[in-house]
């Protein structure tokens, strides 16, 4: 059976997650909204276009959709430097996901386990039902 | 437990896969061997029943027939086989062209003759298309009407294709600037129309631009509204295609 397109909202999701993943935070930890400033500033990751798209295993102009959706939103930024586009998360990108996550993981829940099916679950949605234990 | 052990999971599993590939190729071509003595069993038997019902023998009437049906069930029970054998090659085949396909744009005077060199590159296309005594157009064909294609592929059926598991093949592409859902329309239109004047199956129909895809095309796309295997292939600035939506190769390894 054909592998049906999933909508640009779930790759959000996932892209979002991939973002505060390279981070190496835990969004659900107490007062991270003080520290924030202080983490992305001292933030050293290089997420490009192309591990976007790698992560979300659809096709150029779905990358494109995501990223300028999020972009508008304010939730990433992206940073072009030589010839590669870097996707950065904002703050207000970790404090959305912060907000939402659980709520994503729910709504998305069944077309998320259909993505990763071949490759397993990332720590991210294992995180995102006991964060708040670690 | 040798052909087990590797470096990553995935090439691990399709190495080990090649084994019971190669077997599984050898069983369809004995079942091709038992086919065509069936067929020669079924002929015989058919023979055999005419003269039984010209000299009105009961017992050989009833005896043949019984061996007829048994063959004839026999036969078709091998041609589901044999084609479903074939669909396991084929898969095998395309994850092997996955491991291995790039998206690079090679080198060529036009879209088309690049599109082509890529399919040539990583599916053999046209030698393949060539060893099954396939046609290449360029230009316009009979469709009952002359339509003009960019690149017009096709193989047609031939008498014992259906017992070998193959079906007619074709492959349309069409080059445009401008993409819309009504152009798009009029074009599945038009591709419907000519495989049936021509009697062949629709494989593959692929649009080549250089230009980017609304979002009404796409949906259209992906939804696969068109009725056929409509594919665009975007050429990028980048040097890669861009394929909406990913179509996998046939299972006989053609586009």
């Amino acid at each position: 059976m054909a592998h049906r397109y999933k909508s640009y909202k779930v790759y959000r999701v996932i892209v979002l997650n991939l973002l505060v993943q390279a981070l190496d935070i835990n969004i659900y930890q107490k007062n991270l909204e003080e520290k924030l400033d202080h983490i992305l500033k001292n933030a050293d990751y290089e997420i490009t276009k192309s591990h976007i798209r790698h992560e979300i295993r659809s096709n150029h102009k779905m990358t494109e959709k995501v990223l300028d959706e999020l972009q508008k939103e304010g939730l990433i930024e992206l940073v072009t430097r030589e010839k590669t586009t870097l996707v950065r998360i904002t703050k207000k990108g970790i404090l959305h996901l912060q907000k939402w996550n659980r709520f994503y993981m729910d709504l998305y829940k069944e077309q998320i386990i259909d993505h990763y099916r071949y490759v397993g679950l990332p720590k991210w949605f294992r995180e995102a039902y006991h964060g708040e234990e670690q | 437990m040798r052909e087990r052990v590797g470096e990553d999971l995935l090439t691990t599993l399709l190495d080990s896969l090649e084994e019971l590939v190669k077997n599984v190729s050898r069983i369809n071509r004995w079942l091709l061997y038992a086919i065509y003595l069936l067929l020669l069993w079924i002929f015989v038997s058919l023979l055999l029943w005419s003269f039984s019902i010209l000299h009105f023998n009961v017992e050989d009437i009833i005896l043949y027939a019984f061996l007829i049906s048994i063959a004839l069930l026999i036969l078709f029970a091998l041609v589901d086989i044999r084609e479903n054998l074939a669909m396991v090659i084929g898969r095998y085949s395309a994850y092997k062209y996955m491991e291995k396909m790039s998206l690079q744009i090679p080198q060529g005077e036009d879209p088309v003759d690049r599109l082509i060199k890529h399919f040539n590159i990583s599916l053999n296309f046209e030698k393949e298309l060539r060893k099954r005594k396939g046609k290449i157009i360029r230009g316009s064909i009979d469709c009952g009407e002359k339509l003009y294609f960019d690149y017009y592929a096709e193989i047609r059926k031939r008498p014992l294709d259906s017992l070998r598991g193959r079906k007619s093949y074709s492959l349309f592409i069409i080059k445009m600037d401008e993409l819309s859902v009504a152009k798009l329309e009029e074009l599945a239109q038009k591709i419907k129309r000519c495989s049936q004047h021509r009697n062949v199956e629709i494989s593959r129909v692929i649009v080549i631009t250089t230009k980017e895809l609304s979002d009404e095309v796409y949906d259209y796309l992906v939804a696969q509204k068109a009725g056929i295997p409509l594919q665009v292939a975007i050429e990028m600035e980048d040097g890669t295609y861009d394929f909406i939506p990913f179509i996998a190769p046939r299972h006989d390894m053609l586009p």
